[in-house]
């Protein structure tokens, strides 16, 4: 409940900052979902350097439309929702130009690595259409419901759920096991 | 076994993200602001009065005072005298005046320093003239009222910046600013095309980038096509537009008529520069590292160097013979440091600190125009040494952002000139009238023997002369009795005053040579 009421108080707090145009805002916002939302961009993009770049992205466009932003409580909500949108223009964008990355390069997984999962997780990560790694991200991972989920995307929650039920089966048959409905295991980006 | 295995996948999603290194920064996203408006910054600094959007060379056809015999009683004049002949008629000058949004176009008269004209504009305008001089394009993001977000692209006269023309730009951002510098205006060197970058957003966040390509003597837009990329520099030739993409290695062709033609290898990096080189008929383009390409018109690459060129080089600017850009310091837009090149064999020539910081640099001929962020002046440099020339003060507290080059057209003066042909040795003397390109009242002596044109040794004979191409028409007699004309080319040195068209002439008010009889 404290936690709670306090996160509750942050977001206030930054949304006034942000709406004032307040110059420590950045740094707020920043420190607060820096990281959540280079989470939710790199789920979607799959590249570092570009979730860096949507970080920014996202909080110059949160600075220039700030007070568009009516429910403080949404503050997180419409942040990742921006961030996203900004991960899927930039991945459309960048689809014609993929960087040539030398085979040998990449890292070859192996079975008895203890992050084996999380090379083969991420191969089928890399396999799956960005709409749906959007979809993973912003509902899977960052916990947005699916109503919330499916405004950030412009889809329906049916889309949504769709999306996110078959996304998830087929990162489950990496690992080999069933798929299972769409539930509420969600998976906490580190936040600060 | 289910939410086991779901687990799996859930620790293997937070331990990818947990290990991702984060290195963005609050002055990372500051910058960035800054490249998307200069709003945040001056609000920090909590300036009251905000930037000039952008400043230009035009030439205008109007009647010119002999160099050096400027209006004294304008204000304001510049602030150092001009030790040599500027190389065109004006400065237009793009300013954004307040935090409202609004801005001004403003003509500076750059032999007298005074104010030509002005006119009202929207903010994050952005200026170019035709490559005669004889207009003006201006862009405005949106309009003065700043409620409205449409674009519109006018033809102005550079005379009096009345509006000739108007088009709307389809597809406009909406709703927000578009990154600072995506936008730009380009006019094709042969003047058949206008090209304009412009940003517009579907949707909340999703930025896209397009081309509308204009008829430069129609203006109604031809065709717009989107961009696979953002923007970073662009330069227009006659064969269409090269556009750089931010952080990419590739150059985007679009045509004439709109479409996109072709992608190119481009400088490492991504282009931060671009620039078009009259004098060979190059495209000119600076990578962020330093990679300078130089492309000719089928944008086969000529030649390419690695030039130093600090943390973040900007505003390339070309003349015949040099080539100069901006450095930057980390972190900031603006630039401190001018470096300039030798254009043949790209050895470096100079590099000058600025006393203050400036937003942007152009050339025009052989010189260049920096605009400065703070003081609200534009300064007129030697493009051989960078030395300053002039300075032109447009008022306290205007912070200037942008430079652009546009072509050397020193105009059609205007009165009576009186010259004298190094080659035959003849003074002549005519009128030029105001929009009129034929020579009047033309005459010509054999001077005396001082080869003083304001003594003579001939009869002064009526003949006839034309400024398209500058010619003077002389009737020779020949010895059976018969007569022929020879034209003879306005070119070499009489006087010290006007220099057009290799021809230097001197205004005089009148020409009433003294009579010498020959000996």
């Amino acid at each position: 409940m404290n936690a709670s009421h306090g996160r509750t108080t942050l977001h206030a707090r930054l949304a006034a900052d942000l709406r004032a145009r307040r110059p420590e805002a950045i740094e707020e916002l920043l420190e607060a979902f820096g990281r959540e939302i280079q989470g939710v961009a790199y789920l979607i993009v799959r590249n570092h350097a570009d979730a860096e770049e949507i970080v920014m992205d996202t909080l110059v466009t949160a600075w220039g439309k700030g007070q568009t932003l009516r429910d403080d409580t949404a503050l997180r909500s419409w942040l990742l929702t921006i961030a996203s949108r900004h991960a899927l223009s930039r991945r459309r964008r960048s689809r014609q130009w993929q960087p040539l990355i030398d085979a040998e390069q990449l890292p070859a997984p192996s079975a008895h690595s203890p992050s084996a999962d999380r090379v083969a997780v991420a191969q089928a990560l890399d396999a799956l259409p960005a709409q749906v790694r959007a979809a993973i991200a912003l509902h899977h991972v960052a916990g947005l419901t699916v109503a919330e989920t499916a405004a950030a995307l412009d889809k329906s929650q049916n889309t949504i759920k769709s999306q996110v039920r078959d996304g998830l089966a087929r990162l489950r048959a990496t690992l080999d096991v069933p798929a299972r409905p769409v539930g509420g295991h969600k998976v906490d980006v580190e936040r600060t | 076994m289910s939410s086991e295995r779901d687990a799996r996948i859930d620790r293997a999603l937070r331990g990818e993200l947990a290990d991702l290194p984060f290195g963005v920064t609050p002055d990372m996203v500051e910058s960035r602001l800054n490249q998307a408006s200069m709003r945040f910054r001056l609000w920090r600094l909590a300036l009251p009065l905000v930037a000039v959007a952008s400043v230009l060379f035009v030439a205008l056809m109007v009647a010119a005072p002999p160099w050096g015999i400027g209006d004294p009683s304008g204000a304001p004049t510049p602030s150092a005298s001009v030790g040599q002949p500027p190389p065109s008629r004006a400065i237009a000058v793009l300013r954004a005046t307040d935090v409202a949004e609004t801005g001004e176009l403003v003509l500076v008269d750059i032999w007298s320093g005074r104010t030509a004209a002005t006119m009202e504009v929207g903010f994050d305008s952005v200026l170019a003239a035709s490559p005669a001089g004889d207009r003006l394009y201006l862009l405005t993001s949106y309009g003065t009222d700043a409620a409205s977000y449409d674009a519109r692209l006018q033809v102005l006269d550079p005379n009096d910046l009345t509006e000739l023309r108007s088009a709307s730009v389809p597809d406009r951002w909406h709703n927000m600013l578009p990154a600072s510098g995506s936008m730009t205006l380009s006019a094709a060197p042969d003047g058949e095309r206008i090209y304009v970058v412009t940003a517009w957003s579907p949707e909340p966040g999703d930025n896209r980038y397009g081309v509308a390509v204009f008829d430069a003597t129609a203006t109604p837009v031809m065709e717009r096509v989107e961009l696979p990329c953002t923007p970073s520099a662009t330069v227009a030739t006659n064969a269409g537009l090269i556009v750089g993409c931010q952080d990419q290695q590739h150059l985007i062709e679009v045509s004439p008529s709109g479409a996109i033609v072709g992608e190119h290898a481009g400088p490492a990096g991504g282009a931060v520069g671009a620039a078009w080189d009259a004098s060979s008929g190059h495209a000119v383009l600076l990578g962020s590292g330093g990679h300078l390409m130089e492309l000719d018109a089928s944008l086969r690459l000529v030649r390419e160097a690695r030039l130093d060129t600090g943390v973040r080089p900007g505003s390339l600017a070309v003349t015949a013979d040099r080539l100069a850009f901006g450095v930057r310091t980390p972190g900031e837009m603006a630039f401190t440091q001018v470096a300039l090149f030798d254009l043949r064999d790209l050895e470096p020539i100079e590099s000058v600190e600025l006393a203050q910081p400036a937003w942007s640099m152009t050339a025009v001929g052989s010189h260049f125009v920096l605009a400065y962020r703070d003081g609200g002046s534009v300064e007129l440099r030697d493009g051989a040494s960078l030395e300053p020339i002039s300075t032109y003060e447009l008022g306290a507290g205007v912070t200037l952002s942008a430079a652009v080059l546009r072509d050397e057209h020193p105009g059609l003066p205007t009165g009576r000139f009186m010259a004298r042909s190094p080659i035959d040795g003849i003074c002549f003397a005519f009128t030029v009238s105001e929009g009129s390109e034929r020579l009047t009242d033309v005459q010509w002596w054999q001077p005396g023997s001082s080869a003083d044109c304001t003594t003579r040794t001939s009869d002064m004979v009526r003949t006839t002369g034309s400024w398209d191409p500058p010619v003077l028409r002389i009737p020779v007699f020949t010895m059976d009795g018969g007569e022929r004309s020879m034209d003879l080319r306005l070119t070499g040195l009489m006087a010290d005053e006007i220099n057009l068209h290799g021809a230097a002439f001197r205004r005089v008010s009148e020409v009433a040579p003294t009579f010498a009889p020959v000996p």
